[in-house]
């Protein structure tokens, strides 16, 4: 279980990947939409698994055995999990942006929520934290003018805003896979 | 003790996933296709609390730890 405690930051890449899924699965109204889904869920998986495989990638194991045993009980874990989480919003996906709208603001949550978590648990720094909580503070006010907009009956505004707060939600997930300028 | 806190990222998302797929199965089934007021609060009031919480747990986080204080005498 070591595992967890030297990779909390890669963690924190994975799920903040199947955040982003699940928001573009949720928001996903076209094919076009529902490829960029998918591919997402690719790189998400592609990152745990470079994680649990690619030695160069982690400190060595206290054993093979164990590592094999811990990452085969990872992996059968999160995949039903996974599996559970995209099962769900694929029944429920909201349609209107009204609803896009929330379904973003609850991605914020979450994303917050669990890097609170992981801060507490040590498992990310308190300078990873604090680019997340900034980015988090971005995206906020995009949100709430989307939705000002929204009800406002201006669309097009509200569309601009949803996009720019989708921006910099894309923007978190590639500084959780390290990929930040 | 750290697969634990594992899930609880898991269950984090899936639990504000379903929060919303709960808002939005009752909002269809009353014909409407927005949220309601009282449940965009209950949104942003959670989405607000969460960060406000980071924020405070970021801050106590960065602060020195207290130094001992000298005992005065009686």
């Amino acid at each position: 279980m070591n595992w967890f405690a030297n990779n909390g930051d890669k963690l924190l890449a994975f799920l903040t990947g199947v955040s982003a899924l699940l928001v573009t699965q949720a928001t996903a109204l076209h094919l076009d939409e529902q490829i960029v889904a998918w591919i997402t869920l690719g790189s998400a998986i592609a990152t745990l698994a470079h994680t649990l495989w690619f030695p160069g990638n982690t400190p060595p194991p206290p054993s093979g055995k164990q590592a094999g045993r811990a990452s085969v009980t990872l992996l059968c874990m999160l995949i039903p999990a996974l599996l559970v989480a995209c099962a769900t919003l694929g029944l429920q996906a909201p349609k209107s942006l009204d609803e896009q709208i929330a379904a973003a603001d609850q991605l914020v949550t979450s994303t917050a929520q669990a890097t609170d978590q992981a801060l507490t648990a040590h498992q990310v720094t308190v300078d990873q934290a604090q680019r997340v909580s900034s980015l988090m503070h971005q995206t906020v006010p995009f949100l709430d003018d989307a939705k000002t907009a929204e009800r406002a009956g201006d669309t097009a505004g509200a569309n601009r805003n949803f996009a720019l707060a989708q921006a910099i939600l894309t923007s978190l997930q590639a500084y959780a896979n390290g990929r930040s300028p | 003790m750290n697969l634990g806190i594992a899930l609880n990222f898991l269950s984090s998302i899936l639990a504000n996933a379903g929060t919303l797929s709960g808002l939005i199965q009752k909002a269809n089934a009353e014909g409407r296709t927005e949220l309601s007021e009282a449940e965009w609060a209950h949104i942003i009031a959670n989405r607000d609390a969460a960060i406000a919480s980071l924020d405070a747990h970021i801050a106590a986080a960065k602060a020195p730890p207290p130094s001992p204080q000298p005992e005065t005498p009686a």
